[in-house]
């Protein structure tokens, strides 16, 4: 399938670095100037990851937020609108269990449950393991759920084509700016349970607008699924996005 | 706490770096942490002088300089420095700014002491030079 993980992933070396040749020849002690990315393993598994993604004409959807700001409902939602038009898969990261793995597998399509244990994020190699586990031939949208967390998983690129943050209308509107750094990573933002503005004081603009702020070509969207209010109008982003993928291959 | 797993790719990063070199021992390094990455400095030291232990950096210490962020206006085409993460232009308030810097974590500088005197090993000289690809 890959290049990858012990499948021989192709180890290039950044070669931007060089020695200082300062010292004195004779002496045992040398400093070393270096411009080492210490991300750079996570960078190359997650643009392998995306190639495989991408060669077999599946988009890659990575959703972030807070636990149970309802990424897995969104999913439940979307698989439900899309019926067979798309072949949907679905990968879950959960520090515990695979409830996940199971409410999506209940809808009749493919799911793995990628358990963290203490780690709060996904990363590039957890992905790339669950995308062997995948039946990647008869997908045509692989959603990521990471971890439940607003904060790690926003340095971590695990190959995907494009990453959300989803904040729910309960969680309150001074969230956007409170975790500002998952957002440098997202092309998309859906404020969800939008079927709460009825009862709660939420400013859907404002973090809207504290996004755009944050992240200057971030797309916007609201949505309930409970109502179904807005899930078509992310169901066509992700539709555009698709055939953006497809003329690129 | 993100910062326990970049501490193992700190680790691992300078220990293939030091073993590239010939070092029988690190005595410092240096890590840029960009400011728009969110780390947190005192985590990433707390869980460094945890995790260094049994690895050649065992006695390394850990100097860490924060990378300030400046970003490009589309707008006026003028570098703003950023304070904080709102990418708002200080020139002319317009935002969708394109980030220069700040927004990385980099291995910046090692001081390693060498098995061997500089000079004595050709070989150590060069690895340290060439940086050749793993297999």
């Amino acid at each position: 399938m890959c290049d990858s993980c012990g499948c021989a992933l192709s180890h290039h070396h950044d070669h931007d670095d060089h020695e200082h040749a300062d010292h004195p020849h004779g002496s045992s002690r040398i400093q070393a100037d270096l411009y080492q990315n210490l991300l750079a393993a996570n960078e190359r598994q997650a643009d392998e990851n995306r190639k495989v993604l991408s060669d077999h004409g599946i988009l890659g959807i990575n959703l972030m937020s807070s636990p149970g700001s309802g990424k897995t409902s969104l999913i439940e939602s979307i698989v439900r609108r899309v019926g067979a038009r798309w072949r949907v898969g679905v990968i879950e990261g959960d520090l515990a269990t695979d409830r996940d793995a199971q409410r999506i597998a209940a809808l009749g399509i493919p799911a793995w449950q990628i358990k963290t244990g203490s780690t709060c994020h996904l990363d590039a190699k957890m992905v790339h393991g669950a995308l062997h586990e995948l039946a990647l031939d008869s997908l045509d949208v692989l959603f990521v759920e990471n971890v439940g967390n607003l904060v790690c998983p926003g340095l971590y690129d695990l190959g995907c084509h494009i990453n959300g943050v989803l904040l729910s209308v309960p969680e309150g509107d001074d969230k956007v700016a409170k975790y500002p750094v998952v957002f440098r990573r997202a092309q998309f933002f859906g404020v969800t349970k939008t079927d709460l503005l009825a009862v709660l004081s939420f400013d859907a603009q404002k973090v809207q607008r504290e996004a755009t702020i944050l992240k200057g070509d971030i797309r916007c969207f609201t949505c309930s699924c409970k109502t179904g209010e807005g899930v078509e109008t992310l169901v066509s982003y992700f539709e555009t996005e698709r055939s953006r993928l497809a003329s690129l291959r | 706490m993100h910062e326990w797993s970049l501490v193992e790719e700190i680790i691992v990063t300078a220990t293939a770096e030091a073993n590239k070199r010939g070092a029988s021992r690190v005595l410092s390094i240096e890590i840029s942490v960009g400011a728009l990455t969110g780390v947190v400095p005192e985590m990433l030291l707390t869980a460094y002088e945890i995790a260094r232990d049994k690895s050649i950096l065992a006695h390394a210490d850990m100097k860490i300089v924060i990378e300030q962020a400046r970003a490009l206006c589309p707008a006026c085409a003028q570098e703003s420095t950023i304070q904080g993460f709102e990418l708002v232009c200080a020139h002319c308030g317009a935002i969708g700014l394109k980030v220069l810097s700040g927004d990385g974590l980099h291995l910046r500088k090692m001081e390693l002491e060498l098995k061997e005197p500089v000079g004595a090993s050709h070989d150590a000289e060069q690895a340290g030079q060439d940086g050749g690809p793993y297999v």
